[in-house]
């Protein structure tokens, strides 16, 4: 499986590229009152319209808020009915409504049977991360966007 | 600038594009072309390896897209090449033109000081009491000669008898009809040596065989009226001599007669040549009577001289009777100015050199007169003294103050030619004359030199508000680009991984397109950072200019008070009160004092200290009192002017706070000793002091070398201060950041510099960063300087609204 590897902070994150359907440059977040504060907000994707997760937040912590860097980029994902099949054969999943991953830096594409996969280590506590692999000298931590989702989005259907 | 840099100048043919460029726009164009292909084979690609129209049509929409981009992107090139050329012209303008200008307003300035001159030494008493002498000498003669050819007197022959009646008539005839031959044409008795050898024939015939009687008296008044006129012709060519060794950008000063016989001058060595010539038929002469007051003067353009055998630079005016300033006048004085030697200095200056310190090949610099007339250049093999200067017509016909430039060919070479006229200086307005500085095209636009010493990054730079917005927005517009094309490649590269095996025939593709995006790209920031770099260079180089003309400027000020101070001290008011202290002479020394500081304004006070070290006279003499109770022996100004053994020298006490000026924290004094007699050389009997006004004067030439936007507004934030040897700021434009009295911690190449050297760094001050350009005095004429540097910053500044 290829994984698309990104920045957040200084570390090193990624996500099956199978998930990714576009990333491009940061676009204007529309941010609604009464989010999580790890939820940016609403973001506009020709026509459609997608919540925005704030990685940083999500990811670091609370206290890690918005830093200034040019490399910034949105990581567009594909819907769960857009998955490719191959996706699906993997047993891969996404979100059903457009999601958008904001991120410090893209660092590229990479081919996950080349690196070494470790599950995540006790110590973790977190349910999004999925395992760790190792890239050269460093670890990638791998994301599980459902369970992230999850945390963060709560079910509309849930709701009376 | 205006609209000129939206317009596109330079097309990339323009034979002012280097060939390296051209090289490198070919490259990136090749490159870019090179897309068009792959974007192609990308469609068909996909095509084959997918039947899924959506998926085929992401991708031909991937494909479109870098299509579009590599078009923006030769666009971009095209534009940024523009830019560089059109940036590098406008700044290279901005300096040279400026250098052309400073060349000429140099030249006046100095000028201006000639003029003062001229004025004040026409006062001295020495010349008009010569003068009146000579007048009295020519009366005398006149009625002489009309008595021994009897046109007065009926009785001749009786009244020259000899009174023994023992000598010959053919031999009393012989000697007087030789001594009245001569009375005849008196003026002649002013050649050198003349007036001594008729003196003496004339003494011998008197007391041998001198008239008796009314006849025999006249005899003895004219015999005292030679003499006098004798010995006041040495005094003036003596105090000639004091103020030529005083002032030694002059090669000769002369003393004419209403009928303009030269009666004294200067330079011994063309005394024995020019005495007792007549110029009465010269310009300058003519125009010398002609002035009505001791306030006016003439100034003679350029143009041939019976006292000199080259060219001459005359300022004249006339010798009044009494030396009082509104008299009739009596003769005139001439001042004959080093135009050739003082333009060769100037001249010189400034001028691009490489990196052995030559002056560039094919530049040439040279001033015309109001004809375009060549009077000095730096290469008179090309540039002939005396020619009319081919020059294109705008840089011919300028209007007073006006510059600017031009290309031409010169000698063969692509040149620009850049012009300034003069609009002269203060009180001065300038003959007219302007100053052009040819530089060859190539050099205009040769590469930067890398600038890594400096101690600036080009990113550093290209945030910073040195560089143009619009070049920034270039830097961006890549930047952009450059993401874009990324995004393009990795968006492709995400495509092809979730078609698994399908997507590896598109891999190869996105390959490409991502290096030669990033091949395209990162060239052009190399060469938007390279533009920087210029632009970099030559503010540099205009603040290195500017830090030069400061120490230059104020060199030169400080020669002509080094001037001021050994040509004062010879003065017999001083001399003849302190030899002869009593209160009345110390009074009428005072009086001096104030008359020359009322014409030397630039002087807050000028005071005599007898040996001992009291104050005993001074300029301001409302201070007398307060003064007088002042000793100065323990002070350098003092002990130093004491120690000088010739006229020829003069001691200076740095900047620093004195005891002659409680209210104020700097003074800078110069001092002279003042010898017996006012003799040239020998022991002090005290000394001549001048306060110099340090912080007006140094003050105002800061203020005017100060770097301007290109619509002439001083840029915010820039400043000018001068150090002294010990790295103190003794004189600044900006009290609150650079203060007088602080000691700042410049960078080393700032601090190392030789004399007369110039260098230009980074100065990172706290958490400012300047741009700085420094020179070490390097002295004028025999004045050598204090080893004060001057220096120039402009902040380099974050740029605000672009992040």
């Amino acid at each position: 499986m290829e994984y698309a590897a990104f920045l957040v902070g200084e570390h090193l994150f990624g996500i099956p590229v199978m998930l990714v359907q576009e990333i491009g440059k940061p676009v204007d977040v529309f941010p609604v009152p009464g989010h999580d504060p790890r939820v940016s907000g609403l973001v506009n994707l020709r026509g459609r319209t997608a919540v925005a997760l704030d990685l940083r937040r999500s990811l670091l912590g609370p206290e890690h808020g918005y830093a200034h860097t040019d490399k910034r980029k949105f990581i567009v994902l594909e819907t769960t009915d857009a998955l490719p099949n191959e996706a699906r054969e993997m047993g891969l999943d996404s979100h059903r409504e457009p999601l958008v991953l904001i991120v410090d830096e893209v660092q590229g594409v990479l081919d996950g049977e080349r690196l070494e996969f470790h599950p995540p280590p006790a110590h973790v506590a977190e349910r999004h991360v999925e395992g760790v692999m190792k890239v050269n000298d460093r670890l990638m931590t791998l994301i599980s966007i459902p369970r992230l989702v999850e945390d963060l989005l709560p079910r509309k259907e849930e709701t009376p | 600038m205006k609209s000129a840099t939206a317009e596109k100048r330079f097309s990339i043919f323009d034979p002012a594009i280097r060939f390296e460029h051209r090289e490198f726009y070919e490259r990136i164009v090749s490159e870019l072309n090179g897309l068009l292909p792959v974007c192609n084979q990308g469609e068909s690609t996909a095509v084959e390896i997918s039947e899924n129209p959506t998926e085929q049509e992401q991708i031909t929409e991937l494909m479109k897209r870098v299509e579009s981009f590599s078009g923006d992107l030769l666009d971009v090139t095209k534009k940024l090449f523009d830019q560089y050329y059109v940036a590098k012209e406008a700044l290279h303008r901005s300096i040279l033109t400026t250098t052309a200008y400073n060349k000429i307003n140099t030249l006046d300035r100095n000028l201006l000081e000639r003029t003062c001159d001229v004025r004040w030494w026409a006062l001295e008493t020495a010349f008009s009491a010569c003068l009146a002498s000579y007048g009295r000498g020519l009366e005398q003669s006149r009625r002489l000669v009309a008595l021994f050819t009897g046109d007065e007197l009926p009785s001749t022959s009786e009244s020259v008898v000899d009174s023994s009646g023992s000598v010959g008539a053919d031999h009393l005839d012989s000697s007087l009809a030789g001594i009245f031959a001569e009375l005849a044409d008196f003026p002649t008795l002013l050649q050198s040596g003349a007036l001594a050898n008729f003196r003496l024939r004339f003494e011998a015939w008197r007391t041998d065989r001198g008239p008796h009687g009314a006849f025999r008296k006249q005899m003895e008044v004219f015999s005292r009226t030679l003499e006098e006129l004798d010995g006041s012709i040495k005094l003036s060519c003596d105090r000639l001599e004091d103020i030529r060794h005083s002032y030694t950008l002059y090669r000769d000063i002369v003393l004419t007669t209403d009928d303009g016989r030269i009666v004294a001058n200067a330079n011994p060595d063309e005394r024995e040549r020019i005495l007792g010539l007549s110029i009465s038929g010269e310009t300058w002469f003519r125009k010398a009577l002609e002035t009505r007051n001791g306030t006016e003067y003439h100034a003679q353009d350029l143009g041939p001289s019976a006292v000199e055998n080259c060219l001459s630079l005359v300022y004249a005016t006339a010798v009044r009777e009494s030396s009082n300033e509104n008299g009739r006048g009596i003769g005139a004085l001439g001042v004959f100015f080093d135009f050739q030697g003082e333009a060769a200095l100037i001249l010189e200056e400034y001028m691009p050199r490489d990196e052995k310190g030559e002056t560039v090949e094919g530049a040439l610099s040279m001033f015309t007169d109001s004809q375009g007339t060549i009077i000095a250049s730096t290469d008179p093999a090309c540039l002939q003294p005396g020619q009319t200067a081919h020059l294109p017509r705008g840089n011919r016909t300028l209007e007073s103050g006006q510059r600017t430039s031009q290309y031409m060919v010169f000698e063969g070479l692509e040149s620009a030619v850049f012009s300034a006229r003069t609009d002269g200086y203060l009180d001065y307005s300038g003959l007219g004359w302007s100053s052009h500085v040819i530089v060859p095209k190539a050099h205009l636009f040769e590469l930067a030199a890398p600038a890594d010493e400096i101690g600036i990054s080009a990113e550093e730079l290209m945030d910073s508000r040195i560089i143009p917005d619009i070049n920034k927005q270039t830097y961006l517009r890549v930047q952009d680009d450059k993401e874009s094309i990324q995004l393009i490649s990795l968006n492709g590269i995400v495509f092809a991984s979730k078609l698994g095996k399908r997507g590896g025939a598109l891999g190869p593709i996105f390959n490409q397109i991502t290096r030669t995006g990033d091949f395209v790209t990162s060239r052009m920031e190399d060469l938007l950072k390279e533009m920087a770099l210029g632009e970099l260079e030559l503010n540099l180089k205009a603040l290195e200019n500017f830090s030069k003309q400061a120490i230059d400027l104020v060199d030169r000020n400080l020669f002509e008070r080094a001037a001021d101070i050994r040509w004062w001290a010879t003065d017999e008011y001083f001399w003849n009160a302190l030899e002869n202290p009593t209160a009345d002479n110390f009074h009428k020394a005072s009086e001096r004092l104030k008359v020359i500081n009322g014409s030397y304004t630039m002087y807050r006070n000028i005071v005599l200290a007898n040996d001992s070290g009291d104050i005993v006279a001074c300029s301001r003499t409302e201070l007398r009192n307060e003064l007088a109770k002042i000793n100065v022996s323990d002070q350098s100004w003092f002990q130093m002017g004491m120690r000088t053994g010739r006229s020829q020298e003069f001691a200076v006490q740095d900047v620093q706070k004195s005891l002659l000026e409680k209210a104020k924290n700097r003074s800078l004094v110069y001092s002279g000793g003042v010898r017996k007699r006012g003799a040239r050389s020998g022991e002090s009997v005290g000394v001549l002091g001048i306060l110099f006004d340090w912080d007006t004067e140094a003050g105002k030439i800061l203020s005017t070398c100060l770097p301007c936007d290109s619509s002439g507004k001083t840029i915010e934030g820039s400043a000018a201060f001068y150090t002294n040897a010990k790295g103190e700021v003794i004189e600044t434009t900006s009290p609150d950041t650079f203060a007088v009295g602080s000691k700042l911690d410049l960078p080393q190449r700032a601090l190392r510099l030789a004399k007369g050297e110039t260098t230009s760094s980074v100065f990172r001050v706290g958490d400012a960063s300047y741009l700085l350009g420094s020179s070490r005095t390097k002295g004028y004429r025999e004045y050598e300087g204090l080893a004060w540097c001057a220096h120039v910053v402009r902040p380099i500044g974050k740029n605000v609204g672009m992040n």
